[in-house]
């Protein structure tokens, strides 16, 4: 069977310390911007990986809350690959999707037809639209992405799922019924393959981005 | 070198202090990125968005590269300092010019050495006051640092806070006034992962719900800011009165069982209980015998509770004392003290007892930061004791570092006048052993006790760090001659008559020391110096074996490295090879072999040194000087809590925010208010705000959360400067400075700490001006 790369998302050890972020910007040169400097609504948020905090929510003290960093979920069948009019986004047989800068003209298609938060930017100084690549290139030389292998938590867990022995689908497995349902529009058949899981799941909690 | 051209140094970050072990990879002579080192053995290849940030702020434009000399000399808002390019020897030989000349006239007090919470240079900035003749050693360590170093150093004879925590090995660990986990992960998050990993235990005690552990948090304790003190004597209460402290371990290694004379407070001497005695040598009563004895007397069986008479003094042990005025305590009353509920209170007292020994308790600035401090912490030290847990397995371990840091070998023979000059003791500032900043300020602008007039400030930046900025400011306008030493211009740079560049730590080799637990590890540069940056050792070092040769001997930055690595058996040039050197073997409990560095040869639940000075001997919760209980009238006009020093992850206090990547994460000061108060005071989300004290007022922006209690306001300290590339704006003159809010006139008598959390405030939104 092919590869299946996937990304599992430990939000009970996510410390919300935003060091994958930054791992990531060095990674791949990603431009630092802030809302002054670009409209969000146009652009698509400036990160390919971003920790959201969802909540607090209830009256305090009685309170929960949890992080969520977000990044290309790398679906199943990407709706943004079949919205691009220029055929600029691809998947690889491993499942990573991907965006030939040199094809994307600034359509921003893509960034429409996400069903995620956050996930896609586009640079309006260069032109193109730009997301997680997984860290393609680090894979290629048997290295785990840079947030992955920078998270001071040990938060994020990356693999083949499709090796049912692999560390990544271990885990899935054995926390399966703690995993998040993130809200999709459900006409798509976007299935993602970043999966968050919740031990700590309380009533409120579930895929909330504040 | 690989293949690529790219070469790997192996060293230590230092964009804060946590040191975190990095690879640095270097490109014809460029660095072209940071990776975590998984060999190195606390942070185990992990880094955060500050270590990220390093190449950004190693080539940012924003640097200092050159010295440079005012030619204008009048200093202040709105005067160009005429900034001249000078070299880096001119720059030295100024300096040493003006340290001979002032000290040839107004004597070597007149001359202050200061930093801000620095670069790992405590020890050299105070070599080099001791070498010019006084140690002034102006920084921030009132506020941070020295209330948790020298309040354990002084009870338990080493410093079981910071990085002492066991995480790794731990049951339950206590954050305590801490967030850790956001500001110096090294230490803290391959333990606290671990941690949360196997589901051990953990217990939260902080107003904050959003701080990273709060919400994963087993009990979390959501205290009122500054009421510290009475929660932990709660804590104390529960621990005592429900018997679940370590019994031997507090008869055996605390000095619970000492006896206290009723009459004057102070420990009962053999020379009090017979004639003839020796007065170093303290009593016990024996159960056994039923008879005072003294201290450690073979076959004795101290006793913890009761009240004896021994010569006609009346007399109760230590321990006694502490379960009395624990006792006043108890969590039905504090809670209504610290907001806490009763319930809460309970069950985190039993967790963290229940887990010990093996459990740890990590408390840092949210306990120091106030007038009553000492006291706060020296509780806390006693619940280690309590419970076994100093230096135990998954508890608060023993260092070494620190009892060498702040040492005389380092820091230099302290001068014979060290005390009859110290800033602040006649301000009645009891213990704390260099001048209080704010009596600096105040010997600027009055000359008394004596004058100052040169300033040699090195990787700080008071109008930052320093609390009342309208007097700090006042006094570095007036004063003679500043010279900073920093990466960039900052406001106090901007105030200096010489600003010389500092290298950063990717351009500097060092050493890497406090924090780092049981190793030394080799900071080597990741490429030269660029320009004119030199090192902040070569500074200290070049400057100081010009004034004072028998100080600084050393030719060379390298020469200097091997002198502080002598105890360890091993040169500069060894270390920079082999990169780490164990500085103690993995070993607990070694108290037992070494001895317990304390005036009573005990971990000491009655600190004799604060009752030789006259302080609480054994805590007493105080209110601080102004909340709704102790200033209702004050009330009335700021209905409000203050609680400043708010982290964010990717700053490392007033640094950074020139640098675009992190400032993309945390654009703006934000004040974290509940939107029951915002309702309140008709604030938006995203409005700007004033927070306003009796001191002064800050400008920050809302921002609306749930996880603050609807008294509280927090805010975050550090920031002044604006980031050129994303567009965003600086803070001149003060104005989101939240230090301008903090009174500098009401601090603590131990250790002359100003409250920076737990003080009246009142918000309103900032009207738009025309």
């Amino acid at each position: 069977m092919d590869k299946r790369y996937a990304m599992l998302i430990d939000l009970d050890k996510c410390i919300g310390c935003r060091a994958c972020e930054l791992a990531c910007k060095q990674e791949n040169s990603v431009k630092p911007r802030v809302g002054e400097t670009c409209d969000f609504e146009k652009t698509g948020v400036p990160f390919w990986l971003k920790v959201y905090t969802a909540g607090p929510f209830g009256e305090y003290p009685n309170l929960t809350m949890h992080y969520y960093p977000t990044l290309c979920m790398h679906c199943d069948d990407p709706p943004c690959m079949d919205e691009c009019p220029n055929d600029a986004i691809y998947q690889r047989p491993d499942g990573i999707v991907l965006i030939d800068k040199g094809k994307c003209d600034g359509a921003r298609k893509c960034i429409d037809a996400c069903p995620y938060p956050g996930v896609l930017w586009h640079d309006f100084d260069e032109g193109w639209t730009e997301k997680c690549t997984f860290c393609y290139h680090r894979l290629d030389e048997g290295q785990d992405p840079a947030c992955v292998y920078h998270c001071p938590g040990k938060a994020l867990y990356f693999g083949d799922i499709n090796d049912s022995k692999s560390g990544i689908s271990q885990r899935l497995e054995a926390n399966r019924k703690y995993l998040l349902n993130i809200p999709t529009a459900p006409h798509l058949q976007a299935v993602p393959s970043v999966y968050h899981i919740l031990r700590k799941r309380q009533a409120g909690h579930v895929g909330v981005v504040a | 070198m690989g293949t690529d051209g790219i070469k790997i140094i192996k060293t230590n970050c230092f964009e804060c202090h946590s040191k975190c072990g990095v690879l640095g990879h270097v490109k014809n002579g460029k660095l072209i990125k940071i990776e975590g080192n998984p060999e190195e053995p606390r942070s185990k290849g992990m880094i955060c968005s500050k270590g990220f940030s390093a190449i950004q702020m190693l080539y940012s434009p924003d640097r200092l590269n050159y010295p440079l000399r005012r030619t204008n000399p009048k200093k202040g808002p709105g005067e160009d300092p005429g900034w001249k390019k000078i070299s880096w020897d001119e720059a030295i030989d100024i300096i040493v010019d003006k340290i001979l000349k002032y000290r040839e006239e107004y004597g070597p007090q007149s001359i202050v050495v200061g930093q801000g919470t620095g670069r790992g240079t405590n020890q050299w900035a105070q070599r080099l006051g001791n070498s010019i003749g006084h140690n002034h050693w102006c920084c921030p360590a009132h506020v941070c640092l020295l209330p948790i170093m020298m309040t354990s150093m002084l009870t338990t004879g080493f410093f079981a806070m910071w990085d002492s925590p066991d995480q790794i090995n731990s049951k339950c660990y206590v954050n305590w006034g801490s967030n850790s986990c956001w500001t110096e992960a090294g230490y803290a998050v391959a333990g606290i992962r671990e941690m949360l990993e196997r589901g051990d235990k953990i217990i939260v005690v902080d107003p904050r719900y959003e701080m990273p552990l709060a919400h994963k948090a087993d009990v979390w304790l959501p205290l009122r800011p500054g009421s510290d003190g009475a929660l932990a004597l709660s804590w104390i209460h529960v621990i005592i009165s429900e018997n679940l402290y370590q019994k031997e371990f507090v008869k055996q290694w605390t000095n619970g069982p000492f006896l206290v004379r009723l009459d004057n407070g102070k420990l009962l001497t053999e020379e009090d209980a017979l004639q003839g005695g020796d007065e170093l040598k303290y009593m016990i009563w024996d159960e056994k015998s039923n008879t005072p004895k003294v201290a450690d007397s073979k076959g004795a069986d101290p006793v913890l509770l009761g009240g004896f008479t021994v010569n006609g003094i009346k007399c109760k042990p230590a321990f006694q004392i502490l379960a009395d005025q624990a006792a006043e305590y108890p969590p039905e009353k504090a809670e209504k003290i610290t907001w806490v509920s009763a319930d809460r209170i309970y069950k985190a007292a039993r967790m963290y007892a229940e887990c010990s020994p093996g459990a740890c308790l990590d408390a840092m600035q949210g306990v120091e930061e106030t007038a009553t401090n000492t006291s706060t912490i020296h509780a806390l030290l006693i619940l280690m004791m309590l419970t076994g847990n100093l230096d135990a397995k998954g508890g608060n371990l023993w260092y070494v570092f620190w009892n060498e840091m702040l040492g005389p070998r380092l820091v230099g023979e302290t001068p014979a006048t060290q005390e009859k000059y110290r800033l602040g003791k006649e301000q009645g500032v009891l213990l704390y052993p260099v001048s209080q900043p704010k009596a600096v300020w105040e010997a600027i602008l009055t000359g008394k006790p004596y004058p100052i007039k040169m300033y040699i400030n090195v990787a700080g930046n008071p109008l930052s760090w320093c609390e009342n900025t309208k007097l700090t400011r006042k006094a570095l306008e007036k004063l003679e001659f500043l010279v900073t030493v920093d990466y960039v211009m900052s406001p106090t740079a901007e105030l200096s008559d010489l600003v010389l560049p500092s290298a950063h730590w990717t351009e500097r080799d060092y050493i890497a020391d406090e924090l780092c637990k049981r190793w030394e590890m080799a900071q080597v540069r990741c490429v030269d110096p660029v320009f004119e940056r030199h090192s902040d050792i070569t500074f200290f070092r070049t400057v100081g074996h010009r004034v004072n040769p028998e100080y600084w001997p050393w030719e060379t930055d390298e020469e200097l490295f091997d002198f502080q690595l002598e105890p360890y058996n091993i040169t500069w040039e060894q270390l920079k090879k082999q990169y780490i050197v164990e500085t103690a073997p993995e070993k607990y409990e070694k108290y037992k072999e070494w001895g317990i560095k304390t005036p009573t040869g005990k971990f000491e639940i009655y600190c004799k040194i604060f009752a030789d000075v006259g302080a609480d001997p054994i805590p007493k919760y105080q209110e601080l000087p102004q909340t709704p209980i102790s200033r209702p009238d004050l009330a009335k006009k700021y209905p409000l809590i203050l609680t400043s020093g708010m982290r964010m992850p990717s700053y490392y206090h007033s640094g950074m925010r020139f640098i675009p990547w992190v400032r993309a994460m945390y654009p703006y000061p934000v004040a974290q208010i509940n939107p029951k108060a915002a309702k309140q005071y008709g604030i938006r989300q995203n409005d700007w705000i004033w927070i306003e004290t009796t001191n002064g007022r800050a400008k920050h922006r809302a921002f609306l959360s749930n996880g603050i209690h609807p008294q509280v306001v927090g805010a975050p300290h550090g920031w002044w400067s604006g980031c050129k590339e994303l567009n965003l704006p600086g803070f001149p003159n003060d104005e989101a400075n939240i230090n301008c809010c903090i009174p500098s006139e009401e601090f603590g008598k131990v250790l002359g700490t100003s409250t920076m959390r737990g003080l009246l405030c009142k918000i309103y939104p900032v009207k738009e001006e025309k």
